[in-house]
């Protein structure tokens, strides 16, 4: 790292040391992001050698394979399936770290440094983990039958709720740690001042910490479900077949069919549609500031 | 939400934050329909008795009385109180004429009501027409006059405000001191204002609660305090005061660095003998360039000369005592730098605390 900035200072010898960090940035920028996309976007269009590898070509075969019932309806599933669980996982996150951000601070770091360990954990942990909670022999429904809840025990996966259980998991450190700041630097005169009109503490929260926070809410919800798209193991290991979602058949497609040109196509238009999807979502919450309806 | 505003009354009231004690058992009577300023040096706990009184924090100790009805108990959404914040606290999400009636609205107020309560309250801060707009269309001091009128919205039994001109500069915040003023004594309602400028107490209090260190130190009208400050701390905090150590020797006269300064105002306290405090007002001083006086006077060198047209400050210097002698144009004397004067110490113009 020192090396490279030092070789970098020394080529940028006479120009502004101020044009260092946008040229380091865009250099990152492409190395790490551009050119692993423009591979991608080029190996979507090469042709397929059965029982061999890919060879390069221009053909929209890879595309057109995917404009069929099964794939539009296993893309409408992931996203489905992907906004439900950051829905959620906001829908819990924000009173908690609104709640969090007004606790003492030992009890914050504590939270905070607790939730970043769960971070930490990968797909592979937390599947495995969820299936061993939510099953029939060691899960939880056993503590439920010895609390003389239930009959017997049950297994609870694979199920959607499962999945939908797993992902929102997955995703709820990454939505507390994305809110945490914003909600901290929210001044809090702001709920006292509607305490002293009048507001309970309830009435508080929704008419003014969620209505003020509304664009931090809407760009946490676009991050995690960026987030959940992605997962791709939470779905085999808590889902059924029906629920494997888009990712899940990219990596089939990838590594067990050894089809890169369809998995790079697939790839593509997911990256594509969850961009219009972000888009519209930016769009919605503009306007709504700019028309001042409150 | 009673019309009629009332009495205010702190009984022993004590606020810990850990280790430290921000309030230190304040016994306070505040009568109704005054308007009241809470003074002192940043760090006093002014701030913190006014959190106390609004409810927003809850006393460690001790009661507040307001009414006859202790709020022990009463969280601050139930006390029907306005307050304007240091910060002002105006929802950005909502434009003016809601912010307003943001009260109105959790009091289920009618759409017609809220319009016609609104108005009124625009009228009152001199704002009429611009409910619609949005917060940041407006400047610094309209900002002001909207959460004044919010925080007045619900007719409140006592309207708190937390260094409320704060934000403004120094010629807006003039003007507002005269017309919050104006605005409180035309409603009557009991109004206690937390400031660290003297001169905005001055302005608008009928009464004044010096606070230092957790405690009260003086409460009282403001030219009261200004007269007769009850301690050192008091008589430097409220205008500029020299303050010089002395030793009482009689029931009548104290002695400054070796000279004779009799005072009407040696309390019963002082025993001939015990180190104290003289305090004279920088416009009590008189500079004699010519003559020597018996009693009531120190010899001092003029170190610097701030003459700023309508006032002239003249500095001086008595061995290691520094002093300042502040007067019209008209009777500045005829003195410069380097100068040796006799500066005179009229007897009813000093003050003598405890050291």
């Amino acid at each position: 790292m020192s090396a490279m900035e030092d070789s970098a200072s020394g080529a940028a010898r006479g120009f502004s040391l101020k044009l260092l960090p946008p040229v380091y940035a865009s250099v990152m920028l492409g190395l790490f992001f551009l050119i692993p996309l423009g591979i991608m976007l080029a190996v979507s269009f090469f042709h397929r050698v059965e029982g061999a590898f890919y060879e390069p070509a221009f053909e929209l075969t890879n595309y057109a394979r995917f404009l069929d019932a099964f794939f539009i309806r296993i893309l409408g599933f992931s996203i489905g399936l992907s906004i439900a669980a950051a829905v959620i996982a906001v829908l819990i996150a924000f009173p908690f770290t609104y709640s969090l951000t007004r606790a003492r601070r030992g009890t914050q770091i504590f939270a905070l440094v607790f939730l970043l360990a769960v971070l930490s954990l990968s797909e592979v942990i937390i599947g495995f983990s969820w299936s061993t909670l939510l099953s029939r022999t060691a899960g939880v429904s056993n503590l439920f039958v010895a609390l003389g809840l239930f009959e017997r025990s049950a297994a609870y996966y694979p199920s959607l709720p499962a999945l939908l259980l797993g992902l929102v998991y997955l995703s709820f450190p990454y939505t507390v740690l994305v809110l945490y700041p914003a909600l901290s630097r929210l001044d809090p005169e702001l709920s006292e001042a509607a305490r002293m009109m009048g507001a309970s503490p309830v009435r508080t929260f929704f008419t003014v910490v969620v209505p003020v926070m509304k664009r931090t809410i809407i760009s946490t919800i676009i991050l995690a479900f960026v987030f959940t798209l992605g997962a791709y193991i939470l779905p085999q290991t808590l889902g059924k077949p029906p629920h494997w979602t888009l990712s899940v058949h990219i990596t089939d497609q990838a590594i067990f069919e050894a089809n890169l040109p369809f998995a790079a196509a697939m790839a593509i238009l997911l990256l594509l549609v969850s961009l219009v999807m972000v888009a519209i979502t930016l769009l919605v919450g503009k306007e709504d500031a700019v028309g001042g309806k409150a | 939400m009673s019309e009629t505003p009332g009495g205010l009354e702190l009984q022993n009231l004590t606020m810990n934050f850990g280790s430290v004690r921000a309030i230190d058992g304040i016994d306070l009577t505040l009568p109704e329909g005054k308007f009241v300023c809470l003074l002192g040096p940043s760090g006093c706990g002014k701030t913190t008795l006014l959190r106390l009184i609004a409810g927003l924090q809850n006393p460690s100790s001790g009661d507040i009385i307001f009414n006859g009805k202790s709020m022990t108990g009463v969280p601050s959404h139930k006390r029907d109180f306005g307050m304007v914040f240091q910060s002002l606290a105006l929802f950005p999400h909502l434009n003016i004429a809601q912010n307003i009636a943001y009260s109105l609205r959790i009091r289920g107020q009618s759409a017609a009501e809220m319009k016609a309560r609104v108005e009124e309250l625009l009228e009152m801060v001199h704002l009429p027409g611009v409910g619609d707009r949005r917060i940041t269309q407006l400047s610094g001091g309209q900002r002001q006059r909207v959460a004044i009128a919010r925080a007045l919205a619900i007719h409140p039994r006592l309207f708190l405000l937390d260094e409320p001109l704060s934000a403004l500069d120094a010629k807006l915040r003039e003007a507002m001191q005269v017309e919050l003023r104006q605005l409180q004594r035309s409603l009557g309602i009991t109004t206690i204002v937390v400031t660290h400028d003297q001169r905005e107490a001055m302005t608008m209090a009928d009464h004044v609660v010096i606070m230092k260190d957790g405690k009260v130190q003086q409460y009282g009208p403001p030219l009261e305090i200004y007269r007769k400050p009850a301690t050192a701390f008091v008589a430097d905090f409220i205008g500029a005061s020299n303050l010089m150590p002395c030793a009482v020797t009689d029931s009548a006269a104290v002695e400054l660095y070796g000279r004779k300064i009799v005072t009407t105002d040696l309390s019963d306290t002082l025993r001939p003998g015990q180190e104290a405090m003289l305090s004279v007002r920088p416009e009590d001083i008189h500079i004699l360039s010519d003559v020597e006086r018996e009693t009531n006077s120190l010899s001092a060198t003029v170190t610097f000369i701030r003459d700023l047209g309508a006032q002239v400050e003249i500095m001086l210097q008595h061995g290691e005592q520094h002093l300042i002698a502040t007067m019209t144009p008209k009777d500045k004397p005829d003195v410069a730098v380097g100068d040796v004067v006799c500066v005179e110490i009229p007897a009813e113009a000093c003050r003598v605390f405890p050291a």
